[in-house]
């Protein structure tokens, strides 16, 4: 009976609007849009170049998106905030967000938005903590490190305060106040939700990681200063 | 007997160029009033050693250079601190106008 609901809903193409944040992502970000193409039912794909200097924006033009451009690099949290900012002027139903480095599946999108389109929650974080095989130890540990700040600074408890895989419902973007700029954007919309109100649902997904996505996630020195700065915030 | 002079010669600018910046409205009242107060106080620390030494055994501590030293290292952790903040709320507010250029279109758009 279930199975049967979720079949109907996608069959109405639900109004979801994929937003990618991009920073010199040349050697993956034509892949991440062709496999989105391929799914079919995806409305809209909102790209931000936050001021790439390679080929990024060369290949996303060659695609059908939505394509938004940072004079100057801000950053992955100015590259959401411009994206959800995107989606709600273009009334998405659904926002969701995801990396560009190839370490989410698109074909995931679906179960991201599921608790969302069944009115069961209003944001989904797409959490790698449970499949926990692929994941390097490194990540593993900056992982733990994130979540524990995350939880002292803004008593909120989620098992993978960093993944770049969320879904949030309109509503619930309208209600994010979003004042970071880089890599500590993920704990801060955990706070959000936490400040807003907002029901939370996490769900497993598979996370690939490649050298090329290892390269792209914040190294020691990020991880002190992006603690710094959420510090900052939660205290200021 | 020199580096007091150095210091009464170094505050007597800094409070000149204190006095020229209120003038010219690029600092609040109580910018003015807690400057000022820092500066007097290094003068009459420098100018009446005594007194710091008073001071600091009053604080606990031994000698009134220490004190002057302590208080100092607060000071500037004050004032670090509160430049990160600014510099923090500047940072956002930039990403705000960034935003705001990328988006401009969709709204145009959106009005269409």
């Amino acid at each position: 009976m279930r199975k049967k609901q979720k079949i109907s809903k996608f069959d109405a193409k639900p109004d979801v609007k994929i937003v990618v944040p991009v920073y010199n992502e040349e050697k993956t970000i034509g892949k991440l849009l062709e496999k989105m193409k391929k799914l079919g039912w995806i409305k809209q794909i909102i790209c931000v170049n936050d001021g790439s200097q390679d080929k990024s924006a060369e290949i996303i033009k060659k695609y059908p998106v939505t394509y938004l451009e940072h004079a100057i690099n801000r950053g992955l949290g100015g590259a959401l905030r411009t994206g959800i900012e995107a989606g709600i002027i273009l009334n998405a139903k659904i926002i969701v967000t995801m990396d560009a480095d190839l370490q989410h599946k698109p074909e995931e999108i679906k179960q991201i938005i599921q608790p969302i389109l069944e009115k069961k929650a209003d944001v989904v974080i797409g959490t790698r903590i449970q499949d926990k095989k692929g994941m390097p130890l490194i990540r593993r540990i900056a992982n733990i490190i994130g979540n524990l700040v995350t939880r002292v600074l803004f008593s909120i408890n989620v098992s993978d305060s960093q993944s770049g895989f969320r879904a949030f419902s309109n509503k619930a973007a309208k209600k994010l106040v979003l004042k970071t700029n880089r890599m500590e954007i993920s704990s801060e919309i955990v706070s959000q939700i936490k400040r807003q109100n907002l029901k939370l649902i996490e769900i497993p997904i598979t996370a690939i990681y490649s050298n090329y996505s290892m390269s792209k996630g914040q190294g020691f020195k990020t991880g002190i200063k992006t603690m710094l700065k959420l510090m900052i915030a939660r205290f200021k | 007997m020199i580096i007091r002079i150095i210091i009464w010669i170094f505050a007597l600018f800094v409070l000149s160029r204190l006095v020229l910046n209120y003038e010219k409205k690029k600092i609040s009242n109580f910018g003015l009033i807690f400057w000022v107060l820092i500066w007097l106080i290094v003068v009459g620390f420098t100018t009446w050693p005594n007194i710091s030494d008073q001071v600091a055994h009053y604080l606990g501590i031994s000698r009134g250079t220490d004190a002057a030293l302590y208080l100092a290292i607060i000071l500037l952790f004050y004032l670090v601190f509160r430049l990160y903040i600014r510099f923090f709320d500047i940072e956002s507010e930039i990403t705000e106008i960034v935003k705001k250029v990328a988006v401009k279109n969709l709204k145009k758009k959106g009005k269409k």
